[in-house]
């Protein structure tokens, strides 16, 4: 029992605490922290190095020709004598497909979001979630076969119907929603129920009507279109979007979660529907983390190689017009990816070091965006929990 | 509604309720679409990943059949070389056998189509054969040999027989002449083991992913060797030992960051230090695996650090109850009862480096490489890299290759995804 | 990190990468030591350089593989640029043996090679390539001249009226407006970027000889042969000339989807789809085997390869590999690169490379 004190001799196997025993427990101690502290902080350093490779390879460009032809002018002519190392129209490349594939995923990605997290029951959602991580799951390179094999014959082939059906099924249920809306509006003045039902059918279906020639009149002149190339900004675009896509769901999601059921249940108590309730309570508390999901979607897009590589045409110019989709484009993944090869790989030359340049012009956007991105998350976490 | 017993009161409650009840219904009506968006969107994800792997299916699965013919090839005396039978004319007696099968053939430019619907690899067939059991001078071989890609295509039915004969790729004669196989018998699909056994090749009828399967292993085995130890020290420096303080928060922000490094850069990062400064060998899965080692880290690391938060306070303050020092604590139980979930990011981590191209083209892997690499050191490709290289090829049988190549990448991928997600149930505590 | 560490070091300790020796004295030593350093690491043939000549390539070293106890060699698709750098940075296990390309090594590229020590460096041609501008089957041949591919496809012509000496932005629209006798059919090309081998053969064999037909154009090439490249090299941009990326398939079928279109790709590739596509015939001649060997189809270039002497002997199975590319049966008027499209070289250049081949006879620099 416990007569005897711990330090008697009498226990011989007792597990006694004596000052050797300490040391070498402090030893150990130190050496093992020690031995933690320097590979995490290797993994940190890392980053730096990466930072400091890239960089020292990449001032070379910009002390041979300057800042002013790169950011400015669109002639990429590398393999000229002496080359022309304009990368405007790169860059212009890269914005445009990041964009436009924001512009899909983003409006898909919250919606979806929403769905998982609010809206769908528990037994569906176990089977909506995989749908979502599976298209993370897909390697890039699979996505550039797609894009090359399958998508571009079929934009170059159908372009003008595939566009044409397009929008008939998108702008279609937004125009006519539009249509119900508007028809509420312009009725809600009168007074009597009756009369007020009349008008309002006769609005709807005279708006409704106007709408129908509309979507009508649109999708033939697009099914005139010929996509003269299938390697183009807007096959690049739409692939990206779904590569995006997972992120932008996963981590909307989590935010919605963080969310909390009190913020919820109050508005239900209010009597809100389950509707208001999201768009009016939950999305703007969730609004930042939202944001920041955005962010990291754009990054993913922006930092994709082999798609654009495969399917984007390769082509280094501006369209025409600014906004035209149906041209092919270049971005600075696919040029670096691309352009290494005929590059002077040893002795340097502006030539490697402009690609170099590239990529840090990458890592910068992509580092700036992250910490912006986290600092919302941040943000978002200290306001919840503070309130 | 209408009591008018208590003034105000009810008054103001008839119309707020009222006023409820009015904008009711067209609240419901937004309901149900509200609902339909979020429906939609998740039922176009859906869609278009259903398109995605439907049409590479679809192209894909003809791919795991091949078209072979069968030969008689008679071995006469003399065509075997004794003293060094590696060097006989195997090519020769191929052709001999060809044109006696069909003996009406003799313009040169005809026999030049014939010899064309078999593959060259049939050459290599028939010696394979011939060393594994050396025939006796006087016998004749039944062989099933590979056809050539363009009738492997017409078999397929990619190569359609009822156009003219200037949009096809096999003439009218050699039609005829393949007719008179299917007539005999002699020539039908079976199961493509090539695709499984060979490494890449230019013709597509002999092309294969064994060689870039073996490269995807060495490499994930560089990858997972180096990654696995740093990233489970790391995430345990951070989750258990890490002072508040500002190098802390160094570090923190500094793995993120490099959670968000652009894959590209990765390459250039390994063109320029390993291939360039250390002068590391071209191509081969040990460079590929360092920097794919550096891709997989956050993956890691993050998923490590969740592992460890899962596991409640209580063991560890029940572990220095003891009198188990800080080490301890974690070597001899929160590492064991977080191991789990550290494998399980490990596993998720593995099948994102599986699936990654564009930091190794940078390295050199986009390389014509035969050889089904033996080693660390030697040059290979790994599965991602090749489905690329094929995807550039002219020869339009490679495109049912490529397809069937990303098929088994996506199945290894699922496979890896479906373990994690098994141990992640298997192992997983409440607590 | 101390595994990493330590990994590193032991490999960089064994293959330090040659830094680039400016100094000719020191060449010859370095030459020696590296030669031993060869024997220890690689047992296999490392090849870069042009993609023209990688599908020509890899089928030699396939056979190669197949027939030799020797490792299969490995290819690289660089380029022609990008392979020249490569094999002449140095003599060494961790240079490539031999480089590829579409056009003849340059003077410069030659001197720089020799002042990193790679001081025998061994040419061989291997055969023709042709080039060919093909529409679709859908439509009718096309039957051009040089000087209409310039006119009809350059940024800046002489202008129209006829005044010498002033160039205008490209006004051509049609093809009939270039000359009566062609369809009236909008000028649409697809064809390669200006990173392609490629599009620098095309520029320089079809557009520089069109402008030359311009006597004042002759003339300024003589005086300022840089504004003359200037204006004979430079594609219009205002969207008939469609850069239309790397991949050949999808020219086909864009080609195939517009009939009306032409593409400017390789003669292999023309050869691999006779079914749907056609040659154009330049200044008189239709692109076929015969017409580009005996050189009477005027768009065709010579591809080479090039060895590094130093290598041979101790890369195990460089000499084979030179033999097997050299054989009849692989570059010959039947070889199994002909059927790739390669157009072989006539009798007496096939038997003087082939010499070369065996006796590893060097080139001299000063003679390029």
């Amino acid at each position: 029992m416990a007569e005897a004190p711990l330090n008697s001799p009498q226990k011989p196997d007792a597990f006694v605490m004596t000052p050797e025993r300490l040391r070498r427990q402090r030893i150990a101690k130190f050496l093992g922290e020690g031995f933690l502290l320097v590979v995490a902080s290797f993994v940190a350093i890392v980053v730096l190095f990466i930072f400091y490779f890239v960089a020292v390879d990449a001032i070379p460009f910009f002390q041979q020709r300057g800042f002013g032809e790169f950011f400015t002018s669109t002639g990429w002519y590398p393999a000229d004598e002496p080359g022309e190392f304009g990368a405007l129209a790169i860059m212009y490349g890269s914005g445009m497909v990041t964009i436009g594939s924001a512009l899909i995923a983003v409006p898909l990605g919250i919606a979806a979001a929403i769905c998982l997290s609010d809206v769908l029951p528990f037994a569906v959602r176990q089977y909506a979630k995989p749908v979502i991580e599976m298209l993370a799951a897909i390697p890039s390179v699979a996505y550039g076969f797609f894009a090359l094999v399958i998508f571009a014959p079929l934009l170059q082939n159908y372009g003008g119907p595939l566009l044409m059906w397009t929008w008939w099924l998108i702008a279609g249920p937004f125009v006519f929603l539009a249509v119900i809306v508007v028809s509420d509006l312009v009725t809600s003045g009168s007074q009597s129920t009756d009369t007020r039902k009349t008008i309002r059918w006769t609005v709807t279906v005279v708006f409704g009507v106007i709408a129908l020639f509309f979507l009508y009149y649109v999708g033939r002149t697009l099914n005139e279109i010929q996509i003269l190339s299938g390697t183009n900004a807007l096959n690049v675009s739409l692939i990206l979007s779904f590569m995006a896509l997972p992120t932008i769901v996963s981590v909307s999601e989590d935010s919605l979660q963080a969310v909390g059921r009190e913020l919820r249940e109050g508005s239900y108590a209010l009597g809100a529907t389950r509707a208001e309730t999201i768009v009016k309570t939950v999305l703007p508390a969730a609004s930042s983390g939202i944001l920041a999901a955005v962010i990291l979607g754009i990054m993913r897009a922006i930092g994709e190689t082999m798609v654009v590589w495969m399917a984007s045409g390769n082509s280094s110019h501006i369209p025409e017009p600014w906004f035209n989709y149906l041209d092919s484009i270049r971005t600075l993944t696919a040029t670096i990816a691309g352009d290494m090869g005929e590059a002077d790989q040893v002795t340097g030359s502006a030539r490697y070091h402009v690609l170099f340049a590239m990529g840090l012009l990458l890592l910068i956007i992509s580092f700036v965006s992250n910490l912006v991105s986290e600092r919302i998350v941040v943000r978002q976490r200290k306001v919840l929990a503070g309130e | 509604m209408n009591n008018s017993s208590t003034m105000n009161g009810s008054r103001k409650a008839g119309r707020t309720i009222d006023i409820v009840n009015r904008g009711l219904k067209s609240r419901y009506r937004k309901e149900k679409r509200f609902r339909l968006y979020g429906i939609l969107s998740i039922v176009a994800s859906a869609a278009f990943l259903a398109f995605l792997l439907t049409s590479i299916v679809m192209n894909g699965y003809s791919a795991f059949l091949q078209t072979y013919i069968k030969l008689d090839v008679p071995i006469e005396a003399g065509m075997i070389d004794e003293s060094n039978p590696k060097r006989s004319n195997f090519q020769g007696i191929i052709k001999s056998a060809i044109r006696e099968y069909y003996p009406d053939v003799t313009e040169r430019r005809e026999k030049r189509e014939l010899y064309s619907l078999f593959s060259s690899g049939a050459a290599y067939q028939l010696r394979n054969n011939v060393l594994d059991n050396p025939p006796e001078a006087g016998t004749t071989l039944s062989l099933w040999v590979l056809a050539d890609d363009d009738v492997d295509m017409l078999m397929k039915g990619h190569m359609k027989r009822d156009v003219p004969e200037s949009e096809r790729r096999l003439n009218d004669r050699q039609l005829r002449w393949i007719e008179k196989l299917e007539n005999d018998g002699r020539i039908e699909k079976r199961f493509n083991t090539t695709f499984f056994t060979s490494g890449d090749s230019r013709e597509p009828e002999l092309a294969g992913i064994w060689g870039a399967v073996r490269g995807s292993f060495y490499t994930m085995l560089v990858t997972l060797a180096l990654s696995f130890p740093i990233g489970i020290a790391a995430a345990v420096y951070l989750e258990e030992f890490a002072p508040k303080n500002l190098a802390t928060d160094f570090i923190e922000v500094n793995i993120n960051n490099l959670a968000a490094v652009p894959s590209i850069v990765f390459g250039l990062l390994g063109l320029a230090v390993f291939l360039n400064f250390f002068g590391m060998p071209r191509s081969t899965p040990l460079v590929g695996g360092i920097v794919l080692m550096l891709m997989t880290l956050p993956t890691i690391i993050i998923a490590s650090r969740a592992a460890l938060k899962a596991v409640p306070p209580s063991i560890r303050e029940a572990a220095l109850g003891v009198g188990s020092s800080k080490l301890q604590v974690v070597s001899s139980h929160v590492l064991p009862l977080a191991l789990p979930g550290m494998l399980t990011g490990t596993i998720i981590g593995m099948a994102q480096a599986l699936g990654e191209t564009a930091p190794l083209l940078m390295i050199g892997m986009v390389a014509f490489i035969v050889d089904v690499p033996g080693g660390f050191t030697d040059p290979a490709a790994v599965m991602p890299v090749q489905i690329y290289l094929w995807a550039d090829s002219p020869e339009r049988a490679f495109v049912e290759k490529t397809s069937a190549a990303i098929m088994v990448l996506l199945g290894f991928l699922i496979a890896m995804n479906a373990l994690a997600v098994v141990m992640r149930k298997k192992f997983e505590r409440r607590w | 990190m101390l595994m990493l560490a330590g990994a590193l070091s032991v490999i960089g300790c064994g293959q330090k990468a040659e830094q680039p020796a400016a100094k000719g004295e020191k060449a010859a030593g370095e030459v020696e030591q590296t030669e031993e350093a060869i024997e220890s690491a690689r047992d296999y043939i490392s090849i870069v350089g042009s993609s023209t000549v990688y599908p020509f390539a890899t089928v030699v070293a396939e056979q190669f593989g197949k027939t030799t106890d020797f490792k299969t060699p490995k290819i690289e698709s660089t380029g022609s640029g990008g392979g020249f750098k490569l094999f002449a940075a140095g003599v060494g296990v961790e240079h490539p043996d031999i480089t590829n390309a579409s056009r003849r090594i340059k003077k410069s590229e030659c001197e720089m090679s020799a002042e990193n020590g790679v001081t025998e460096v061994v040419e061989l041609k291997i055969g023709y390539d042709g080039i060919v501008m093909a529409n679709s089957k859908k439509a009718e041949p096309f039957k051009l001249t040089r000087k209409e591919i310039y006119l009809a496809l350059a940024k800046e012509v002489p202008d129209p009226s006829g005044e010498e000496g002033k160039l205008v932005p490209n006004p051509y629209k049609t093809w009939k407006e270039v000359n009566p006798e062609l369809p009236e059919t909008k000028i649409e090309v697809l064809g390669p970027p200006p990173t392609s081998g490629t599009r620098d053969a095309f520029v320089e064999l079809a557009m520089e000889a069109g402008a030359k037909e311009f006597a004042w154009l002759k003339a300024l090439r003589k005086e300022d042969k840089k504004k003359f490249k200037g204006i004979a090299h430079t594609v219009r941009e205002d969207g008939a000339y469609v850069e239309a990326g790397e991949n050949d398939n999808l020219i086909v079928q864009k080609l195939d989807a517009n009939p009306d279109a032409l593409g400017i790709f390789g003669f292999s590739f023309l050869d691999q789809n006779t079914d749907k596509m056609q040659g154009a015939f330049v200044d008189g001649v239709q692109p076929a085997f015969s017409a580009i060997a005996d050189g009477s189809y005027p768009l065709s270039r010579p591809l080479f390869f090039y060895v590094k002497k130093a290598h041979v002997g101790t890369i195990p199975g460089m000499a084979e590999y030179l033999e097997e590319f050299t054989s009849e049966k692989a570059w010959g008027d039947e070889g199994y690169l002909t059927e790739k499209g390669l157009i072989p070289m006539p009798e007496e250049e096939r038997e003087k490379y082939a010499s070369i081949a065996k006796n590893l006879t060097p080139i001299v620099c000063d003679e390029l």
